[in-house]
């Protein structure tokens, strides 16, 4: 096989499963991008900067945001298309999608540089604005995003998490897929996560607004070098077998097949993406198949795939005990799984329900610690005693912020 | 006058066209009322008909189960009704002033749909019923009474003080069953008329 093509690969810790009783296994899903030249031309880009001009955006925070935005639009070539949203209350609609010309991108940073700081916080109404130009610009080969910035909770238009999350989901099947940035300690951090990973972008979480433009930069560099668009995996699950996604990532399961929405990935990014198996007895049969396929857009526009299957064999109850179990398989999955579990936690103790949460943290540590590292046990213990004392907002934004990134296996 | 039209659950989810287990679902999620037994068996009728199809109207509008379920509290089976007709009518014209074959869409087209049918279909239906996203309150506007609704699915006792008179207080527990809200209604005119009499 060609060194840069899309790779998939199945993984588990074991090959045997009990041939009585159900058995419970990890299955690792490996996507490996292609490597492209970054310094050919790569897709256009359609990208809608949406920024929350609301009160509490006023001094610092909107200065770092207009450097930021000035930065992406200085990278942005004659082939991108950006356009330019500020919403308070109301949304305004600074300018509608246009090609980053010279004198375009002039003009767009003056706009930017022209934001003044207004009312309360429409981010559906802004966001929606946003997805709406994008969506009016896309054409068949560009990279459509809507990035949405906020500093505080949407207290006016839709504010609902669910309904939000669902709309960036519906919106990300019909192509406008959306990341997040909250900055500092005012907005909620699991409605941003929910956005993102429904629509299939990236999350970020910047705690002083010093960091907005190193951000800003990250998320515009993956964007510029995305070697594979839209990646989708589907996986086969055979009868009477029972799935877990872990990790939050957008799906949706349909006649007995899996299909897991990962997404971009990088020039030679490796994502990988778990589940938790629950195996079925025998029956008559000898083995268990999962076969999954993998298909992207390259950045041509053209499609690429890769197939991949994974065969679980069944066997008696020794022979099955007595296999070697994979170590490694078994601690990334643990570290996604507690990250999976905090993040739960993390919702309760924010709903007041210290008590809960805490016990949640502490049986999802017990069960992990054979698979985590001393450290990782340590931080994960204080932070399980904090939830039952209540944690403060510094405590919840890095907490989840944390557990998102390890979920996402972007360990910085 | 014929007898009122009843129907089993299985019957109901047909006419409706959805399954059994959606009705079950908004009926434990408080978006239907419940329906009648006669000890054996659960019947529903023509309002709860009605009102399934109305809710299933507002989910094709993308509107979620919580505010749903405000709007179906706060509406009488004859507004329902009302509801029903004008929505179909306004489909009728949206459908004749476009006048378009169906075509192949592409996946952005799509999109732009996506988003104008919900800014559009959200501002509908939200102009139309009442914001009672504020904590209990007095009301002595009688005529314009409007029973406040549950906010959150797991609202446990709220009750609610609805000035009849001077000097005279009706309490109200809510959530309130549709059947209940019709009488309240009733009980207030009712209490308006004598109250008022000169």
């Amino acid at each position: 096989m060609e060194k840069n093509s899309l790779k998939l690969s199945l993984n588990s810790e074991q090959t045997l499963i009990a041939r009585e009783v159900p058995s419970q296994r990890v299955l690792e899903i490996s996507i490996q991008a292609p490597t492209i030249e970054t310094t050919k031309s790569r897709p256009p880009l359609n990208l809608a900067l949406v920024i929350d001009r609301s009160g509490s955006m006023s001094g610092e925070k909107l200065e770092y945001v207009k450097q930021a935005a000035a930065f992406v639009v200085d990278r942005l070539e004659e082939n991108d298309r950006c356009a330019l949203v500020a919403y308070d209350d109301q949304v305004h609609l600074l300018s509608s999608s246009i090609r980053m010309t010279g004198a375009n991108r002039n003009e767009m940073k003056r706009l930017i540089q022209d934001i003044r700081i207004g009312g309360t916080t429409n981010l559906s109404g802004g966001w929606l604005q946003g997805c709406h130009e994008v969506a009016e610009a896309a054409e068949e080969k560009t990279i459509n995003r809507s990035l949405l910035l906020t500093d505080g909770l949407a207290n006016v238009g839709i504010t609902d998490l669910e309904e939000l999350a669902m709309h960036a989901r519906e919106l990300a099947s019909r192509g406008v897929t959306t990341s997040t940035f909250g900055v500092g300690l005012g907005f909620n951090e699991h409605l941003l996560e929910a956005m993102s990973n429904q629509g299939r972008g990236n999350f970020y979480f910047i705690e002083t607004p010093m960091q907005i433009p190193d951000i800003f930069l990250k998320e515009f560099n993956e964007l510029a070098t995305i070697s594979a668009s839209d990646v989708e995996i589907e996986l086969e699950i055979p009868a009477q077998v029972n799935v877990e996604l872990l990790g939050g990532w957008a799906n949706e399961k349909k006649d007995g097949k899996f299909r897991i929405f990962a997404g971009n990935l990088y020039s030679g990014q490796t994502q990988e993406i778990y589940l938790k198996v629950l195996t079925p007895p025998a029956a008559e049969k000898s083995e268990l198949d999962f076969s999954a396929s993998v298909m992207a857009k390259d950045e041509n526009g053209k499609v690429i795939e890769d197939k991949a299957t994974w065969v679980f064999k069944f066997a008696d109850a020794e022979s099955v005990q007595q296999e070697d179990r994979k170590q490694d398989v078994l601690e990334r999955y643990a570290s996604v799984e507690m990250a999976d579990r905090s993040t739960e936690a993390l919702k309760l103790e924010r709903a007041g329900e210290r008590d809960r949460a805490h016990r949640l943290m502490k049986a999802s540590i017990m069960a992990n610690r054979p698979f985590l590292s001393e450290d990782k046990l340590d931080e994960y213990n204080l932070l399980s005693n904090r939830m039952k004392r209540g944690l403060d907002e510094t405590d919840r934004k890095t907490s989840q912020y944390d557990a998102y990134r390890e979920k996402r296996r972007r360990g910085e | 006058m014929l007898e009122k039209a009843r129907y089993l659950i299985n019957e109901l989810a047909k006419r409706a066209d959805t399954t059994v287990r959606t009705i079950r679902y908004y009926t434990s999620e408080g978006l239907l009322p419940q329906p009648d037994t006669d000890g054996k068996y659960a019947y529903y009728d023509e309002n709860h008909l009605r009102r399934l199809e109305l809710i299933l109207r507002m989910k094709e509008a993308y509107l979620p189960l919580k505010e749903i379920r405000q709007i179906m509290l706060s509406l009488s089976d004859e507004e329902v009704k009302l509801r029903l007709m004008e929505k179909t009518q306004t489909h009728k014209i949206e459908y004749m002033e476009e006048n378009l074959p169906p075509i192949q869409k592409s996946k952005e087209s799509d999109a732009l749909n996506y988003i104008s049918n919900l800014m559009e279909t959200q501002t509908k239906f939200r102009s139309n019923q009442l914001h009672s996203r504020r904590p209990p309150q007095i009301h002595e506007d009688l005529d314009n009474l409007q029973i406040p609704l549950p906010i959150s699915p797991d609202d446990v006792e709220n009750w609610q003080r609805i000035i009849l008179a001077p000097g005279v207080e009706m309490h109200l527990r809510y959530p309130t069953d549709s059947d209940t809200n019709h009488r309240i209604q009733q009980l207030i005119s009712y209490a308006k008329k004598i109250f008022t009499k000169q």
